[in-house]
């Protein structure tokens, strides 16, 4: 938001979040190895220098599969939606466990040769495994698009490229995990017989996959049913549902016929219509909730009033507000009609009553 | 917009998840016999 507006703040859900991630991350370096390290015994066992690489890439591996997973889950369930709020932090710190794994594999892989560290990992002598690919040049590709996604993910190159930009710029984490899991499969796994690492790298596969396919295949079957539209006091409306279909706080995504998505909210004893895509980055608004009397962009947290569309004083931002009524038999309408003149609107649940 | 990024998303999705499995399946068939020694490396005469 523009008045004064700090946009990275810490609150204690932010640092709840982190905490949390750290946490997980401390208890995995501790874990992993002391598994391994009683599983994997005699001549299986493997030396602390390979292990501490394994470590730290299969911790990268299993947060860049948990990053991943976070956005299909979000719009399929909404009480996935907390986990979005502060993504962008697990996504700079799974680059740095990525930047840790990389410069371990550089000081010991290739640290003992007759050339450079850099140099050695792109003229990688590759014979030794089948697959003749060179591995490590693919997870280096990775780490230079996360490493470009972690610099940009500060807010002010969300404003600086514009939200569109930023956003079709940090779908690039599709490719960089597609460059992983080609590091892993034709690196690590040609010479792996574990069962387990197989399972992990085709279970992250087949769950990021399915996810995703999941909530676009739901989203598509959504976006082909527009809300039906019906005539009432001489003008087209859009049929929402029973008033029941509205819980306190929680907005419902209703679609007009022209394409466009609105956020209908029930709040205050009163139900409102709201322009469904944040001003900030197109965050889904209807996938938001209303927190401190305010519905909330489930995206980054910006805010808006629901009877006029207004970011709460001292804030400036506004969207579109639309106008409610009941229909004879009570069903919610909605004038597809959107306004920007920052009135209030409003539709009293006392109508209903009267 | 939404809608038209997390369509892409999807057909993203449609192609990378079946091509990503396919090659993981295509790297596991392919790799060496790991129940077999690996071969004595090959050394040049010196001259």
């Amino acid at each position: 938001m523009s008045h004064g507006y700090v946009p990275i703040q810490i609150t204690l859900r932010k640092l709840a979040y982190d905490a949390a991630v750290v946490l997980g991350i401390v208890a995995y370096v501790i874990i992993f190895p002391a598994v391994t390290n009683a599983v994997l015994t005699g001549p299986q066992a493997v030396t602390p220098r390979i292990l501490e690489m394994r470590t730290w890439g299969t911790c990268g591996f299993v947060l860049l599969t948990l990053i991943l997973m976070i956005g299909p889950l979000a719009r399929l369930h909404r009480g996935f939606v907390p986990l979005l709020w502060n993504r962008r932090h697990l996504g700079v710190m799974f680059t740095a466990v990525a930047v840790y794994h990389a410069f371990k594999v550089w000081d010991y892989y290739h640290r003992y040769g007759n050339i450079d560290n850099t140099q050695s990992i792109f003229t990688w002598d590759v014979a030794w495994t089948s697959s003749s690919v060179p591995f490590p040049v693919l997870g280096m590709l990775a780490l230079a698009i996360f490493l470009m996604m972690a610099a940009t993910s500060h807010d002010f190159w969300q404003a600086a490229l514009g939200p569109v930009v930023w956003k079709w710029l940090h779908m690039g984490v599709y490719l960089g995990y597609a460059l992983v899991v080609g590091h892993v499969v034709l690196g690590a796994l040609q010479r792996e017989s574990s069962p387990l690492a197989v399972t992990l790298v085709g279970g992250s596969v087949a769950l990021v996959g399915g996810l995703h396919l999941a909530a676009g295949i739901g989203g598509w079957i959504r976006d082909r049913r527009p809300d039906g539209l019906v005539s009432h006091a001489g003008r087209q409306w859009v049929a929402c549902g029973p008033v029941s279909r509205f819980e306190e706080g929680r907005p419902v995504a209703v679609s007009t016929p022209d394409g466009e998505v609105v956020a209908v909210l029930r709040h205050d004893g009163a139900l409102h219509a709201l322009h469904g895509v944040c001003a900030h980055q197109g965050g889904p608004l209807a996938e938001g909730r209303v927190i401190d009397g305010c519905l909330t962009c489930p995206w980054h947290g910006w805010q808006y009033q629901p009877a006029d569309g207004c970011s709460p004083p001292p804030f400036t931002e506004q969207i579109a507000n639309y106008e409610l009524a009941f229909g004879p038999d009570g069903t919610v309408l909605l004038d597809p009609s959107a306004h920007t003149d920052a009135a209030p609107r409003a539709l009293s649940l006392e109508a209903l009553d009267a | 917009m939404i809608r038209a990024q997390r369509r892409v998303h999807a057909i993203v999705w449609m192609v990378l998840g079946p091509a990503l499995l396919l090659g993981l399946v295509w790297a596991l068939l392919a790799r060496p016999d790991l129940t077999q020694p690996d071969p004595a490396p090959v050394r040049e005469a010196s001259p």
